[in-house]
């Protein structure tokens, strides 16, 4: 027996060191919470504590040399960047109140549809400072963990779009699992198309969408946003656009949607962790704080003020005809009071207008404001403009 | 019996290296991979701590120094995935193991051996980890053979003038 062991004491030692190794991963993959498991964490925390500190110091001079470079860089064409940032502020500026209108359209029909959105309410940005060193593990290291109050599952981004969550954290670093490893998954949607899918990473490092019907119209192009199912990642970040389609390598009904990463995956920098995602429902401010962006707009914009009604018997100006067919808007405008201060309307004999005394016409007239929201809706503030004597004490501007 | 060789018996050196070779470049090879590897993304297609690990294996000779050295840099380089640890580390042994086996046998320091040796390697190391991983574990994994192939390639090339510099850390 001695013989033996001596002989063969190569192969011996390989053989149980295989055997060691097989059993570890054995026991990880088995009991995921167990004791064991505790052990190889440690085991992780150590190799990875003992590599971060050099990462993080030679990241920070090496962030340090390029930001000198960067500043200098920048400050040889900043007149020319300022003479085309305050065009393209001047072309904003006529943007944007088109699109305040259609924002203002949007808040109605959600709140309409009880529409909760989740918002981001804080982050935490963080520099990555290495990765596995291996694609078959697509991780990133940044410089934020748990003493940063980093948990695991928070969705990390960049302003492109999704990069990945947390998968590991350390108290002085985190693993960044990214999006197109091919253990990752995300629950998303086709924005154009409204197709919803959920997106796995693959070993090339290509993204795919499976479970689509072979039979959606896919195209190129189209942008992937998250769908917020997977209740890691919040809903309507940009993900990726569709690079291509193929068919279903299982033979089924399905295609296989491949998709590009918005995110710069390769070569991501700074990253920003969403450490809190609220439940918002849009449009539930108090009416007689805040106003709309259109209804700003609304005030700005010139008006022909009506005159004063004789008496409260009066025909409404011919403005409000748009209300005409809508009795509990109409309460709320005949009163002859502005929507925003709506909290000392008096019920004019029509139901329901009590009820919702600080909420704006859309809100308060129920399934009737889509067709309120169809229409030009400034007009019911210009409308109910009062004498100029009283307009500079309503308006809370 | 006669051991068949493919080398003088002259050129059967065991070379010895000092600790802070020995701890240091694979320390620092997988630092390097780890680090590097993500201002230059295809450095990803090298496997650097291979390289390193292969070159100690054939410079000692020993079987049982080479899969220790493959056994500890693999599970240090699992450490830093998000893969069970044991993956790197199995492959990693294995190759140790033949590489030190190889290199009493045959003549590692000419440049073309140390190539077709290292894309030899590369490509039994990739397997390895294919099986372990995929038929082993059930991990999501594919075999690009194209990929693969390509990547023995690199690792090859890369070899030859990794192996030139290291030569200077021997001590005879």
């Amino acid at each position: 027996m001695e013989n033996f062991f001596t002989r063969y004491r190569n192969v011996t030692v390989l053989v149980g060191l295989l055997m060691a190794q097989v059993i570890v991963l054995a026991t990880q993959v088995r009991r995921p919470e167990g004791a064991t498991r505790e052990s190889m964490s440690l085991l992780r925390l150590w190799i990875v504590e003992a590599f971060v500190p050099g990462e993080k110091a030679i990241e920070s001079v090496g962030s340090g040399v390029r930001n000198v470079w960067k500043n200098y860089a920048d400050l040889r064409d900043v007149r020319a960047q300022n003479e085309d940032l305050q065009a393209q502020l001047d072309r904003l500026r006529l943007e944007e109140v088109t699109l305040a209108e259609d924002a203002g359209q949007a808040r109605r029909l959600q709140a309409l549809l009880a529409f909760k959105e989740k918002f981001i309410s804080q982050t935490v940005a963080a520099q990555v400072i290495g990765t596995s060193g291996s694609e078959r593990s697509r991780v990133l290291y940044i410089d934020k963990g748990s003493n940063d109050g980093l948990k695991v599952d928070m969705p990390v981004i960049t302003p492109r779009g999704i990069v990945g969550k947390i998968n590991k954290v350390f108290p002085g670093t985190s693993q960044i699992l990214e999006i197109n490893d091919a253990t990752a998954g995300a629950g998303v949607m086709l924005e154009r198309s409204r197709l919803r899918g959920v997106l796995h990473g693959t070993a090339s490092g290509i993204p795919e969408i499976l479970h689509i019907m072979a039979d959606e119209k896919v195209e190129r192009g189209d942008p992937v946003v998250s769908s917020g199912g997977d209740q890691i990642y919040p809903r309507g970040l940009p993900i990726g656009t569709v690079f291509n389609t193929g068919a279903d390598p299982e033979g089924g009904p399905f295609m296989v949607v491949r998709v590009k990463p918005s995110a710069n995956l390769d070569k991501v920098e700074e990253v920003l962790v969403i450490t809190k995602v609220v439940d918002k429902e849009p449009y539930q401010q108090d009416a007689g704080t805040t106003l709309r962006a259109a209804d700003i707009l609304a005030q700005r914009l010139p008006t022909v003020v009506p005159k004063p009604p004789s008496n409260d018997e009066e025909e409404p100006p011919p403005t409000s005809a748009l209300y005409a067919k809508k009795p509990a808007s109409s309460a709320t405008v005949s009163t002859g009071q502005k929507p925003a201060t709506g909290a000392e309307t008096t019920p004019n004999g029509v139901p329901g207008a009590t009820t919702t005394p600080k909420k704006k016409p859309a809100e308060a007239t129920g399934t009737s404001a889509p067709s309120d929201a169809s229409k030009p809706r400034p007009k019911a503030p210009k409308a109910e403009n009062p004498p100029p004597d009283q307009k500079p004490q309503e308006n809370p501007q | 019996m006669a051991t068949i060789t493919y080398t003088s018996r002259e050129e059967i050196e065991v070379h010895k290296f000092s600790i802070l070779a020995t701890v240091g470049i694979p320390l620092l090879a997988i630092f390097f991979q780890a680090y590097v590897s993500s201002h230059i993304p295809f450095l990803k297609l090298f496997d650097i701590p291979l390289i390193v690990m292969i070159f100690f294996a054939v410079s000692r000779r020993s079987q049982m120094a080479g899969m220790l050295t493959g056994c500890a840099i693999g599970i240090t380089q699992d450490a830093l995935t998000h893969l069970p640890i044991g993956i790197y580390g199995i492959s990693k042994t294995i190759v140790g193991y033949v590489a030190s086996s190889i290199g009493v046998r045959v003549d590692v320091d000419n440049p073309g051996s140390r190539f077709l040796m290292m894309f030899f390697f590369t490509f039994l190391h990739d397997g390895l980890y294919f099986i372990v991983s995929r038929q082993l574990l059930g991990l999501p994994a594919d075999f690009r053979i194209l990929h693969e192939l390509s990547a023995a390639l690199a690792n090859a090339f890369l070899a030859v003038l990794l192996f030139t510099l290291m030569d200077h850390t021997k001590r005879r």
